[in-house]
This record gives structure tokens, sequence and C-alpha cells, in this order.
């Protein structure tokens, strides 16, 4: 690392080994090694549930720039358990999650040491993220709207305050870099809470006076609607209600640190409510 | 016949007492310098050097009264109060006494001052910023010669070369001095935004740079422009500190001002390590060309995005903005933006404005001098 540079751990999770899984992975790893202005090794966490543990274990290529180390997870598997599950192994002060299946911009590293020695009362820093297409087309952006002057209004700009949550819940925290003490001490990824688990998140770090701030880089390529991903899962399988009722649970959820069980009764009885309709 | 001569020979000798009276004065530093004042209500470059010049010539030792139009002359709030605190004088209400070894400063615009000065014994030096603003004051046929003025001070080598076509190379005596940009212009020490600074002479030309940007790239809607002007209503033109301060937060700097001669925004945006975008101006300013020892001109690399096709300009924007955000500005490049802003520095105008000032007074020195040698 270039002097006075903070080193920041890359957590990796990843829940299936295939051949497509493998070929993405490897990509996305080649776009942490191939980072610039670095002169010493950074640490790739791989995280993966133990049930996978083996045919990983085959995979395994050296990087010149890097250091995998993996990571095995036991029960829940799901991507903040592995996230969570990272956090308590990694030696760095500050850390990122990527995608296995999208990459970083090589001047991630260096624009994420920017920002955090230019801002030092913010601890949690998101990436401006480019949505593409599985022909690397270009969809649109994610996190640009900290910057939108008529979203935010007379707000800092890039900052993300609460107002602008609660009328924007389309921020993404893939490639975003956290203190991993004040991750911690925000009570780090919510288990219990599918698909709106990182605007939750943000809606609780920001009711606990977390500054967060868009860094106006692209840095994160993000592969949108992949087949066999969570979010073309989601968006294939996950009724509308059940969407209404994640979005509520983060509104109700922000307020509690503590990773609380959720009442799925609402689902049940929606979907007993269907049944009969038919 | 000898009474003739007897009064004649007494004319002489008061004459001589004059200007050797007014000799010494300007040797002894006790002339004074008069500088005119047009009221211009937008932002000037004009005003600001008029200000600056004013401020080194009293450092240099002389007398100096900033002369206005009106005498509820509103003192413009851009430009910093240690230039503008000073003496202010109507023109309109004045009873001054003007020697033969005072200067007086004529700006292009005042060129009814010009005409109604014609009998001052003062030195008058026209200051020329744009020679638009110069035609435009004068009628078909006429020059500032008409006005007895044959001393200019100007910004540019370039604009110097174009009087000296259109005028003749020996019908004005020109000096040019180094624009110099304010030492509180300089990069931010943070990171700088998805922002960029907008400045231009007619507001048409912003608002539709502004909307064909957002057509042509609608997936930049979050991309702000900053008019630099401040947050009040109806807004207000910004302190120059304060401009400086906003500016270096922003990434780019657009600027469209065909008629401008030497235009400082561009050299403002260098300076602070922003990037200038903008509309190659009719006279090219010193900081845009390289001229080699034949006298001929090349448009120099690395100081920005040019053109000279004002539709040019929203696709530039385009272009800047993505190499922004893919950060493919190399460090280089911007090293290099900033040097060339650093080369017009606020020694050196001082430097240059001195030595103009100090020349015209040799000049005068001189010509009393042979005033009263002719006259023996």
């Amino acid at each position: 690392m270039e002097n006075n540079m903070k080193k920041i751990g890359f957590i990796i999770p990843i829940h299936e080994i295939n051949k497509q899984n493998t070929d993405l992975l490897e990509k996305s790893i080649d776009s942490i090694n191939n980072q610039s202005n670095v002169d010493e090794k950074i640490n790739v966490y791989v995280v993966f549930p133990k049930k996978i543990k083996d045919k990983f274990q085959k995979f395994n290529k050296e990087w010149a720039n890097i250091n995998i180390i993996n990571i095995v997870n036991s029960g829940d598997y799901s991507y903040q358990s592995q996230v969570n599950t990272a956090i308590d192994e990694i030696s760095e002060d500050y850390f990122t999650v990527i995608e296995f299946d999208d990459e970083i911009d090589k001047t991630f590293l260096k624009n994420a040491n920017k920002f955090i020695t230019a801002y030092k009362d913010v601890n949690i820093f998101l990436p401006l993220i480019v949505d593409v297409n599985e022909k690397n087309e270009f969809i649109g952006f994610y996190n640009e709207r900290a910057w939108h002057r008529q979203l935010i209004e007379d707000g800092e700009s890039g900052i993300i305050t609460k107002k602008l949550l609660e009328e924007n819940s389309v921020f993404n925290l893939s490639g975003a870099i956290f203190k991993k003490q004040t991750f911690i001490d925000l009570g780090k990824y919510k288990t219990h809470i599918k698909l709106t688990f990182m605007y939750e998140f943000l809606l609780r770090a920001v009711h606990n006076n977390e500054k967060i701030m868009v860094i106006p880089k692209l840095l994160y390529k993000h592969w949108y609607g992949r087949e066999g991903g969570l979010i073309n899962f989601y968006s294939h399988h996950m009724p509308m209600n059940e969407r209404k009722f994640w979005f509520d649970t983060a509104l109700n959820e922000y307020l509690f640190k503590k990773d609380r069980e959720i009442d799925l009764t609402p689902l049940k009885d929606n979907n007993n409510d269907t049944k009969k309709g038919e | 016949m000898k009474k003739v001569n007897e009064t004649k020979h007494l004319e002489i000798q008061d004459q001589k007492k004059l200007i050797n009276e007014a000799q010494d004065r300007l040797k002894n530093k006790k002339s004074k310098f008069l500088f005119c004042l047009p009221e211009i209500e937008s932002p000037s470059a004009l005003i600001y050097e008029i200000y600056r010049h004013a401020d080194i010539v009293e450092k240099m030792g002389y007398e100096v009264i900033m002369l206005t139009e009106k005498p509820n002359y509103n003192v413009p709030s851009y430009v910093e109060e240690c230039l503008t605190n000073r003496k202010h004088l109507s023109m309109e209400k004045s009873k001054l006494p003007i020697n033969p070894d005072d200067f007086m400063v004529i700006p292009e615009t005042f060129t009814n001052v010009m005409e109604q000065t014609k009998k001052l014994p003062c030195k008058r030096i026209g200051m020329l910023q744009s020679l638009d603003y110069k035609l435009n004051a004068l009628i078909p046929g006429t020059n500032w010669t008409n006005f007895g003025i044959k001393d200019i001070i100007t910004t540019s080598s370039t604009l110097k070369e174009l009087i000296q076509v259109y005028y003749g190379e020996n019908t004005y005596n020109i000096k040019t001095f180094d624009v110099g940009i304010p030492d509180y212009f300089k990069p931010t020490t943070k990171t700088t935004k998805p922002t960029i600074s907008l400045v231009g002479r007619n507001s048409n030309d912003i608002t539709k740079i502004v909307k064909l940007f957002y057509t042509r790239f609608p997936h930049f809607s979050w991309v702000e422009f900053d008019l630099m002007t401040t947050n009040s209503k109806p807004p207000q033109p910004l302190r120059r500190i304060d401009f400086a301060k906003r500016l270096r937060k922003n990434f780019a700097g657009v600027w469209v001002d065909r008629i401008a001669s030497f235009g400082t925004f561009p050299l403002e945006c260098m300076k602070s390590g922003v990037i200038p975008i903008g509309l190659k101006p009719d006279i090219l300013p010193d900081y845009l060309i390289n001229k080699n020892d034949k006298g001929e001109y090349s448009f120099k690399d690395s100081v920005g995005y040019w053109t000279e096709n004002y539709y040019d300009i929203p696709l530039m924007i385009g272009d800047a903005v993505t190499k922004f955000i893919d950060d493919s500005i190399d460090d280089k490049t911007m090293e290099n933006l900033i040097k060339e802003g650093e080369k017009f520095s606020e020694q050196n105008t001082k430097e240059t404005v001195e030595k103009v000032y100090q020349e015209l007074i040799n000049e005068r020195i001189e010509l009393f001098k042979n005033a009263i040698k002719n006259g023996k």
C-alpha cells in the first residue's frame, strides 16, 4: 500500500459453486487484483457455506496481488449471515463486500482511500454503481440519487439523509466501504430481513447519526438481473404483497440494533386469502 | 514689437515654471492618478482591474482617486474591500484641480469621458480589455486619438497586435500587463463534486447549454450546474473570494463569452484545478495559445475543452462528466492545468503593472525635460 493508505478487506460471499459461478468469481477477483497504486497484497475473504467446501477447495487460483482467505460459514448461509461471519474474521479496519458476479474499477482502492482520508467524519461510503445487462450494456446507475439536487433539496450533496431514504429506497450497499467497528456497533446486517436488509441497514445507520456518503466515482459494476441471482429470483418469485411486507418491516425494524425475529404471519394470512380467493 | 516679444518671453517663462513644477511633482511622487469607474452592474473583470491598478499605483507612492460618473456610485461587492476602500469622487460634482503631471486612466466604455476631458492638461490613458466594447462606444470613423488619447494599457499581446493591424503600428503607444489571478484561487484539499460551474455573458446561452445537456444525457440528471451566485432571492454576485471557495469544490467550469479578449474565468478554473470547458473567444487570450519565433500561433494542449462551435459544448460536458466519474483524468493532466493557471500570479501582475506605470511616468518626465529644453 502507498503510505497512509488504509487497508481494506474484500469480502466475497458465495453460496454455490458451478461453472458459471466459478468464472464469475474469477473475474471478480481479477478486478480486485488489478487495483492501481497498490504495492502490498490485498486480503480477499471468500465466504462459502460448509456444504460446498470440497468443491471450493478444487477451485483455488493464484493471484499476484491478493491473498485469498477462505471462510467457511456454518448454518444460515444467507448473504447477510456470510457477511456477518466474515466481519469477525477480517483483520482490516475497513472492509467492503463484493458480489461474486460483479467487478470493481481499478481505481476502487485509490478512491476509497482518498475519501476516507478527506472525510474523517464519515464511516460508510457507497460507490456509484453502474448496472449492466448480460451483454455488458449500460442500464443505469445506483446510488446517484444522493447527488440529485431535486431529491436532496437543501441537504448536503452526496450525503444520504433520512428524508432521502424515506422517499428513495433504491440504494445498493454492494461495494460500500465500511469502517468495521461502525458496522459492528450498528448491529451488522439483519439475517431475519429478506429483500430490504440493505435499506434497513441504511435507515438504522442514519437513525444512529452515521454520516453516509456516496463517492461520485463509478467504482462498481453490477450485473442486473442475472439468471440465478437473488434479485432475479425476487423479481420473478416474490409477490408484490411480500415485497411491500419487507419494506414495511425495514421501516419498523431500523429503530432496533438487534436482529429481531420477524412475525411472518401476515405473509401466511395473505397467502391463505389468495388461496380462498381462488 | 518689443512689448509683444517681452510678453511672449514672460509667457514662455511662466510655462517653463509650470513645467518645472510639474516635473518636480512627478519626480517627488506628488502627482495624482485618477481612475475612471463606469457603473457596471454585473461582475466585471474591467472594474476589478481598475481597482487593482489603483491599488498598485498607490503602493508605488502616488495619490490615487477613483472618479465615478455619478455621486451615488455603488462600490461593487464582488471586489475585495482592501481594493475598494479608497477615495471615490464624483465627476459631476468634483472641483478637483488637474495638473499636467497627473494621469487619468479611462476604460474603453467611457468614450464620453474621453471627449469631455480632451482639454485637461493631464496625461490620459485608455484602458482596453475588450475590442468589442471599444468599438461599441465609438461612432464609425472615430478613434480614441480623436479625443487626444494615444496611450493604451491592455491585457494581451494578441489584442495589442489586433489594434496595430487595424489602427496602424504607430498610432498608439500600447503597453501590456499580465492579468493575475489571486492566490486564493487554489485546488481543493478535499475532493471535487460532480457539479459544473457555469459562467457566461448571455443568460440565454447558458440556459440552452443546460437544457441540451440534460436532453442528450438524461442518465446524468443528477449532475448539477452551479451559476456561481448567492443563494439569496434574488441571487447576487459572489464576492471574488467566495467565488473562489465555491469554484474549487466543482470539477469543471463552463465559460461562454465570445467577446471577452482576456476572460479570467478559465484561468481561475485552471488555478483551482477545475477543468475549463468553453467557447473559443474571437480574440484568443495568451493563456490558450503558444507563439513560436516566427510569430505563428498554435492552440495549447492540456488547457481544458475548447471549441469554436457552441453546440459542441453540451457534448464536451458529457464527455467531461464521463471522465470524472470514471476517474480517467490522470493526475499529470491536472497538474499541468494547475501549472498553467499558476503562471498568472498576482506577483506577476504587480510587477508588470508597476513597469507600465513607471514607463508612463518616465515618458512624461522626458516630455517635460524636452519641453523645457526646446523652450530655451
